[in-house]
């Protein structure tokens, strides 16, 4: 399964592919690189005066206990609603396969998708504050968004609103399983379950790859909700890396904000090299 | 070997859940049809914060249509949003269609010296967050004196990292045969591109513009930042910022925005399905 | 089921847009912001010769002198050789040179002008004939003569040219907002719930229309434009009512007050006498041309750069003579608009105000600095106050990046704004010598606490203090929360029932007891000061039990009602302004407050001076742990990176000058000394009077009369203005975490020493980033 590319890539090599990526190129380095390279720079000098403080901003970032905190809880925010969305999912795809007539109600999951953030919003405060209709049911009066609930209500409303996209991806990479292997495997008596562990699975990682990425990438998008909801200062266990930035970013502390970020970028880079190695081996 | 799950229960649950999921979106629906009294009379006890709870009733006790009305014939902004909207996202599409296919093309095909390197720059710079390059991004339009034009909010966008990382994947699942066969034929590298290629990516391309198209439908952070000039705004920044007591006429926004989100859904829908077979596609 | 859907969705869809397309795509009136497309003197097309780029041509702003006995006036009109002019008791001037001269025409009866002189007619018009139409109010008088003010009548009177009156004969007892007459002359009122045609000769009325609210009527042609939540139109020559004009429907919006505020705007409707069809529209925005029924609003004139844009002149009356636009203002200033060719259409030079919210005050020096500066094109943006998906970070964030490219604006307006971090970041300019500079004289304490290293890098214009109200006796000799405290209880014993204070809500208690103490929960190094609020929980905790112990659910439920929201929350400035004055309407016997420009039930320091005395009540520094400290509002910055610095600084020593500030709408906290003394030297001056009444929660009604306060009573407020130590400074994360958590302290949910570790615990970690 991992024949191919590399093979081919030996004689499509160099610099005639370059010409194909030398446009993005361009755009890319001047609009997205270039501005990226610029917060690099800013991560070394004060604020607005531009003086070169060395590595003094890193040294104040890396002991803020903001910055801890609010790194802490995007981990945590990012370890908690990436297996959930993922497995979630996936099951989700597995029943599709199992019963090909549901794929016709796919596009009730997809809806979410494309509710604005604003009117996300509005729903949380319907459900979940202190007049909402979850205290209705419980019969209790808890703001919701003001207790250690507010992780699981950003947590749930992640899933919420990505759950069927990222079943439609993993349907995807289902279907292109060719049938061989499986019916092969069913042949030799493996038993269902066996059989999505020892094919299906090592089959999946591929898109695993793209899926962890992009659901990453939807995670962060989560910030817009958590931040209309409860505001720049959120309960502790939502006061997330954008948080602080954008609070940085209101107070011209731009010095520290640069820092933040490349001390993000970094741990993204790290993360994202780490799967690429466990499962994208086409990228080898 | 154990009995499976009978195929109705599973069903039955897929349904189920489908639905529980739709429910927000109905609520906007039927939010919508409320008049702004209405709302009030809801909600005032969230609005003065008292000991009571609010009440919701999914027919509204006088429906009305009046949002939709002051949307469509009274709001002239909404309208000139809306084609600002269009067209910014139009434009960008169009954009990412040239640049960020190519660009996915040499990645998945293409062995050069620091690809490794420069598609994981890619994947990290578009996980960072708009706000940390926003003022560093200010300075470059600035500099090309795009700022306060549309331009600035559609290049950047154009040349997001987002579309050729998604459409990488599809470009990846070509097999290496096909290529081999057409290089055989004497195909050149841009005819096996627009002839091997583009055919079977087809789909996988389609399901990333439709992402990119709901992506630049909601953007809010990057316009508000470029763009000074309020007419040239999208309509994404007139949702007004939920008050309660605005509550129906949000509601009417933001099912008129998730409406044309749909009708696009609904046009690409096959195209979304075999696309994104196509781009998670490996083998 | 999807593809069906999509089947029938799709069509539906497509014709949507299609509406869309050519939808209202032509009344694109609130496109044109100020500072956009500013789409000045639409007359010719300029030769672009001598000035190849730059647009030429504006209308610019000049004085018309009134005749001379004239003050204010009612209207002015246009007639076949000049124009008319109505002054404000209801004479009518003449002029036929453009107003360089008036001659008097006529005059109203003298019954009807002494009413009109003094403002006591509910609505006058007057006709071309000299027929005159009028309602007022008339007292009864006992067998003595004397005036009984429980007894009235409503007078509505026809006067006829020849000297002879009848009355109207209205029917119900609907109240008449507004009467207009047409080019014949014929009367035209509206009513709260009807517009009537009045007969000219008998004074008997026919319903033209049953409407919502008529608050303002205007001839435009054969046409009668109704104006109420909506603008209706009816047509006089079919008599009927015609169509709607949707496009100007669409304009008029944001002034019609559809959306709740009534007439929170003024604007006026207007057709000059010339039967094109078309008509002008005359708002704080600025001029607009209209064809009736057409698709376009097209802007004349922008309202930015002339006296339209000050909210303190509302708009009576305008007329176009010629190319020439005159408006009359309700001040009584009256303006003409002459099209200058020479001009360029928008000022060179540009300046940009910035705050997050509106201010009438800042929108007022802003239009009269730009009169002033006619080279100047002054911008106030403001965007929380518009209606936009924008939050207040987003708007910080915008604003931070254009200050950290250079980009700022000139001035800025810091209200909510952090003023520490951007005087460290060197954002700001030094106004020491500017201030200095003016020669006037403002609080030093004010001007002490924006000090930062030598430097100051900003002024508020307005300051309040912080208040006790209440029995002289009792608070004479009270300043501390812990005093506060024990009259609170000494107070329940003594009136088991009955509200003592004007809240009956924990986070209320906090927010208004706060007033006096937030100023010092935070230390010198800018935490938290742990045992100040510890201290502070804990008086409050018995101050509120002591209320809410003798509290009924009706009075609980009226409080609720009284309280102030903005935007659907509490807003701590607004509720403390409301809190004396709704003292007065609760019969309390103690309140605590804000003393400044919101007190205006009728007017500032009189109202207060009234208040106490009626209840033998006195009002004292508000006790606390910063009784002293004010707050301030309209505070006054200026960019340090400005390009038009100088001009910057001029405006900002501008709207803090006497000479400004006198006649703004603050009318209690001026921090420039001598404004705040030319403003007590007028309230205490004569002429002013008002009367007001009430009725108590009992429903026992109550009767001010507003009289200019006395001597003793302004020397109390001078004496609380100048002991002010200077201005609260609480960073707002710790005031939201101590009202937010304080609330279970006092409600007892959670102990006292556990809600300041949940403070600490929350306000730490945020002081910290």
């Amino acid at each position: 399964m991992e024949r191919g590319m590399r093979k081919s890539g030996k004689k499509r090599g160099g610099s005639r592919g370059l010409w194909f990526l030398a446009p993005s190129l361009l755009g890319v380095g001047y609009l997205v690189l270039f501005p990226t390279g610029d917060v690099l720079r800013r991560s070394f000098v004060t604020a607005l005066s531009g003086q070169w403080v060395g590595f003094a901003n890193y040294r104040s970032v890396l002991t803020n206990e903001a910055f801890r905190l609010a790194a802490g809880n995007t981990l945590r925010f990012l370890a908690l609603c990436l297996p959930l969305l993922l497995t979630g999912s996936l099951l989700l795809a597995l029943l599709i396969c199992r019963v090909p007539r549901l794929e016709r109600f796919k596009a009730l999951y997809l809806l979410p998708m494309a509710v604005p953030a604003a009117t996300v919003v509005l729903v949380w405060r319907l459900f979940f504050s202190r007049q909402g209709f979850l205290n209705v049911w419980l019969g209790t009066y808890v703001d919701f968004m003001g207790e250690r609930t507010a992780l699981f209500i950003l947590v749930g409303s992640y899933v919420w609103k990505n759950l069927g996209y990222t079943m439609v991806l993993w349907l995807a990479g289902l279907k292109a399983i060719p049938a061989e292997y499986t019916e092969a495997a069913r042949v030799d008596g493996a038993g269902r379950i066996r059989c999505f562990f020892r094919i299906i699975l090592p089959n999946l990682k591929g898109s695993a790859y793209t899926i962890t990425v992009l659901s990453m990438l939807n995670a962060f998008k989560s910030f817009r909700e958590a931040y209309l909801v409860s505001g720049a200062y959120p309960q502790r266990d939502i006061y997330l890396l954008q948080h602080l930035f954008q609070n940085w970013y209101t107070r011209l502390d731009m010095d520290k904000l640069a820092a933040g970020a490349i001390l993000m970028a970094l741990a993204l880079g790290a993360l994202s090299l780490l799967l690429q190695r466990l499962w994208d081996r086409t990228g080898e | 070997m154990r009995k499976d799950i009978p195929r109705w229960l599973a069903g039955g649950f897929f349904i189920v859940l489908g639905a529980g999921i739709c429910l927000p979106v109905l609520m906007l629906v039927s939010g919508s049809l409320a008049d702004g009294l209405e709302w009030r009379q809801r909600t005032v006890c969230y609005l003065r914060d008292t000991q009571e709870y609010m009440v919701w009733r999914w027919i509204p006790d006088y429906p009305t249509l009046e949002h939709y009305k002051r949307l469509l014939f009274f709001s002239p902004a909404f309208f000139k949003l809306f084609w600002n909207s269009v067209g910014m996202t139009a434009g960008i599409l169009a954009g990412q269609l040239v640049v960020a296919v190519p660009a996915a093309w040499a990645f998945a095909v293409y062995r050069f010296r620091g690809r490794n390197v420069l598609f994981s720059l890619y994947v990290i710079l578009m996980l960072l967050p708009f706000q940390v390059t926003m003022l560093s991004k200010y300075l470059v339009l600035q500099d090309a004196g795009l700022m306060d034009t549309r331009w600035a909010v559609v290049l950047p966008a154009i040349f997001s990292t987002f579309p050729v990382f998604l459409i990488y994947r599809s470009f990846a699942a070509v097999p290496v045969e096909l290529l081999e066969a057409a290089r055989v034929d004497g195909a050149g590298e841009l005819q096996s591109f627009v002839r091997v290629g583009l055919p079977v990516a087809q789909g996988g391309v389609l399901a990333a513009m439709i992402l990119s198209f709901l992506e630049s439908w909601n953007m809010m952070e990057e316009p508000l930042t470029f763009l000074q000039d309020k007419s040239l705004w999208p309509l994404s920044l007139y949702l007004p910022e939920i008050a309660m007591d605005q509550a129906g006429y949000a509601c009417a926004a933001s099912v008129l925005t998730l409406t044309v989100s749909l009708f696009v859904f609904a046009i690409f829908h096959d195209a979304l399905e075999q696309g994104i077979i196509t781009s998670g596609l490996k083998i | 089921m999807w593809k069906r859907t999509k089947k029938i969705l799709a069509p539906m869809l497509a014709a949507a847009l299609l509406l869309a397309g050519c939808g209202p795509s032509g009344g694109m009136g609130e496109s044109s912001q100020a500072g956009q497309s500013v789409n000045q003197g639409n007359v010719e097309e300029q030769d672009s010769g001598e000035n190849n780029q730059q647009a030429m041509g504006r209308y610019m702003e000049s004085d018309i002198a009134l005749p001379e006995d004239a003050e204010t006036g009612l209207d002015i009109r246009l007639t076949d050789n000049g124009a008319e002019f109505i002054s404000q008791d209801g004479t009518l001037y003449h002029s036929q040179d453009q107003g360089q001269t008036w001659q008097r025409v006529s005059q109203v009866p003298e019954k009807l002008r002494e009413r009109l002189s003094v403002g006591a007619v509910s609505y006058f018009s007057l006709n071309q004939a000299g027929d005159a139409i009028a309602g007022y109010i008339e007292f009864s008088k006992d067998e003595e003569g004397n005036t009984d003010y429980d007894s009235y009548n409503y007078i509505h009177n026809l006067y006829l040219a020849d000297g002879s009156s009848v009355s109207l004969g209205l029917t119900d007892d609907s109240f008449i907002h507004t009467a207009v007459c047409d080019g014949e002359g014929a009367f035209y009122l509206g009513s709260s719930s009807r517009v009537y045609r009045v007969n000219g000769q008998d004074g008997s009325l026919e319903v033209l229309a049953e409407v919502n609210r008529c608050d303002y009527l205007t001839v435009c042609g054969k046409y009668l434009m109704m104006q109420g939540t909506e603008l209706l139109i009816y047509d006089l020559e079919e008599n009927k009512m015609a169509e709607q004009d949707t496009v100007l429907n669409a304009f008029l919006d944001p002034w019609l007050g559809a959306s709740g505020d009534v007439n929170s705007r003024p604007y006026l409707l207007c057709m000059p006498q010339t039967e094109d069809g078309g008509m002008y529209v005359l708002t704080d925005k600025g001029l607009y041309h209209h064809t009736l029924y057409g698709s376009t609003m097209e802007q004349l004139i922008d309202g930015s750069l002339c006296s339209m844009s000050d909210p303190l002149q509302g708009f009576v009356g305008m007329i176009r003579l010629g190319d020439i636009f005159w408006v009359l203002y309700s001040g009584g200033h009256l303006k003409q608009y002459v099209y200058d060719p020479s001009v360029s259409s928008v000022p060179e030079n540009i300046m940009r105000v910035w705050g997050l919210y509106e201010d009438d005050d800042i929108r007022r020096a802003v239009s009269a600095f730009g009169q002033a500066h006619p080279d100047f094109y002054i911008t106030y943006e403001h965007p929380l106050s518009e209606d936009t998906g924008m939050t207040k970070e987003d708007a910080m964030k915008v604003l931070s990046t254009e200050l950290a490219t250079g980009n700022g604006p000139d001035v800025l307006l810091l209200d909510g704004l952090p003023y520490d971090a951007y005087v460290e970041k060197g954002v700001l300019a030094d106004l020491t010598s500017t201030l200095d500079g003016t020669g006037e004289r403002y609080m030093d304490a004010v001007r002490a606490s924006y000090e930062r290293d030598g430097g100051q890098y900003a002024m508020p214009m307005s300051m309040s203090m912080p208040v006790l109200m209440g029995d002289r006796d009792k608070i004479q000799n009270i300043s501390s929360l812990a005093q506060l405290a024990e009259l609170a209880e000494e107070a329940r014993a003594s009136r088991p029932e009955g509200s003592l204070f004007g809240f009956c809500r924990a986070d209320v208690a906090l927010r208004l007891l706060a007033i006096g103490s937030m100023g010092s929960w935070m230390n010198e190094s800018g935490g938290v000061n742990r045992d100040a609020i510890q201290e502070f929980l804990t008086f409050s905790k018995r101050i509120y039990d002591a209320q809410l112990s003798g509290l009924t659910a009706r009075e609980m439920e009226s409080m609720e009602n009284m309280q102030m929201y903005v935007n659907g929350k509490l807003v701590t400035r607004e509720e403390a302004s409301n809190q004396l004055s709704n003292a007065i309407y609760f019969c309390q016997p103690y309140a605590m407050g804000m003393l400044d420009n919101n007190l205006s039930v009728v007017g500032g320091y009189s109202t207060v001076a009234e208040i106490l005395k009626m209840q033998e009540m006195a009002f004292v520094p508000m006790p606390g742990q910063s009784s002293l400290k004010g707050q301030a509002s309209k505070i006054l910055a200026v960019n340090e990176a400005s390009k038009v610095k100088e001009q910057a600084l001029e405006l900002v020593a501008y709207a803090l000058s006497s000479q400004f500030v006198e006649d703004s709408y603050m009318f209690g906290g001026s921090t420039n000394l001598d404004a705040l003394e030319a403003q007590a030297a007028k309230e205490s001056g004569e002429g002013f009077g008002a009367c007001m009444s009430f009725e108590d929660i009992e429903g026992n009604s109550h009767m001010i009369s507003v009289d200019a306060p006395s001597q003793e009573a302004m020397e109390a407020l001078r004496q609380l203005m100048g002991a002010c130590q200077g201005i609260t400074q609480c960073d707002s994360r710790v005031y939201d975490a101590v009202i937010e958590e304080g609330q279970r302290a006092l409600t007892g949910e959670l102990s006292v020493e556990d809600t300041v570790k949940a403070i600490e615990n929350k306000v730490a970690l945020y002081l910290a980033e």
